[in-house]
């Protein structure tokens, strides 16, 4: 076994999750090599001290205040319907409101757009009157006087 | 690791929604829960948080926890991920127990009696390793946590923290060099 396998199997080492093949591998190449014996010394010493570490209770009062805040998410999740009824009921009126607004944009915005040039068309006072000395001005006031007569 | 803890009869209530069955979790595994969350984040309000944090988040999809899966292996799941979503850097505290009297003093047999130099020394020491693991990246810390201080194997820690057997033993060794280094550094600084 090289040094960069040795290496990689230490942890697993230390930890027991290596196959019995690779321990007797590895505790071989430590045999040989110093520097991979160091090592394995050390990683050792560090998992010993873990070993003596402390384990932390969960401080007083923990569970009271725990169960506290549960209760109070269950009644929260309690009012939650009816703010979404609520919000639900608003949503609606938007809806029928847009729909109401919209409707009376498409009843009587168009009509008028559409008809004014129609009924432009049709008026007279499109048209200017003619001048008097024009030949159409003489006929209109020959035409004029008839009638009166 | 199994769990002796994980009761059908809990499980099915507990995804129920039950509350008397939170209840029996909760001071199943309130110690633990909050064990992990304290040595991840390394102080005792930002611990107490997340662990209650943790609880409240399994309450609230209990409904999606899988009866086939470990609850204990859940639940870390859940505080791994709380805490790793903590954004505070850690401040950390010696790795040993304080007594009443304030002495820091080691989890040893009586009949170890710890000398004065002994305590002094192991006090140091912990102290060293409590400040290199604070060096550590939130990712590398929580594997070496859970497999140091949480004793589990590799393929539950793979399942707590959604990775690979192989990513595991990569961030573990990781995490034990860069300690090393770590420690090494702190000792020649002193």
């Amino acid at each position: 076994m090289r040094c960069p396998k040795a290496d990689k199997l230490m942890s697993p080492y230390i930890d027991g999750e290596i196959s019995g093949l690779e321990r007797y591998d590895l505790e071989a190449h430590t045999r040989e090599c110093r520097r991979c014996a160091e090592k394995l010394e050390a990683l050792e010493k560090m998992h010993a001290l873990f070993e003596k570490a402390g384990h932390y209770n969960a401080p007083y009062g923990f569970s009271t205040k725990l169960l506290a805040r549960a209760g109070s998410e269950e009644k929260a999740a309690g009012r939650v319907p009816v703010y979404l009824r609520l919000a639900e009921a608003a949503l609606f009126m938007l809806v029928v409101a847009s729909g109401i607004l919209s409707g009376n944009f498409l009843v009587s915005r168009p009509a008028p757009a559409r008809s004014a040039p129609l009924t432009a068309a049709l008026s007279l006072d499109v048209f200017d009157s003619a001048p008097a000395d024009s030949p159409a001005g003489v006929y209109l006031t020959m035409t004029e006087e008839r009638h009166e007569e | 690791m199994a769990d002796s803890k994980d009761d059908p009869g809990l499980i099915s209530r507990f995804r129920e929604g039950d509350s008397s069955a939170f209840d029996e979790i909760v001071s199943s595994y309130q110690d633990r829960i909050y064990n992990v969350c304290r040595y991840i984040l390394g102080n005792v309000q930002n611990a107490e948080d997340a662990a209650q944090d943790t609880f409240i988040k399994a309450f609230r999809n209990s409904g999606n926890f899988e009866p086939r899966a470990s609850l204990y292996t859940w639940l870390y799941r859940i505080a791994v991920n709380t805490c790793l979503d903590h954004k505070k850097r850690p401040f950390f505290e010696s790795l040993f127990r304080s007594s009443a009297g304030g002495e820091e003093y080691m989890l040893e047999p009586v009949s170890e009696a710890p000398t004065p130099e002994r305590l002094y020394e192991s006090k140091q020491t912990g102290e060293l390793l409590g400040k290199a693991l604070g060096r550590l990246s939130p990712k590398l810390r929580a594997a070496l946590i859970l497999k140091e201080i949480e004793g589990l194997s590799y393929d539950e820690i793979a399942e707590v923290m959604e990775i690979s057997v192989g990513t595991v033993k990569s961030r573990i060794s990781r995490a034990r060099d860069e300690i090393r280094g770590h420690m090494k550094f702190f000792t020649e600084q002193s």
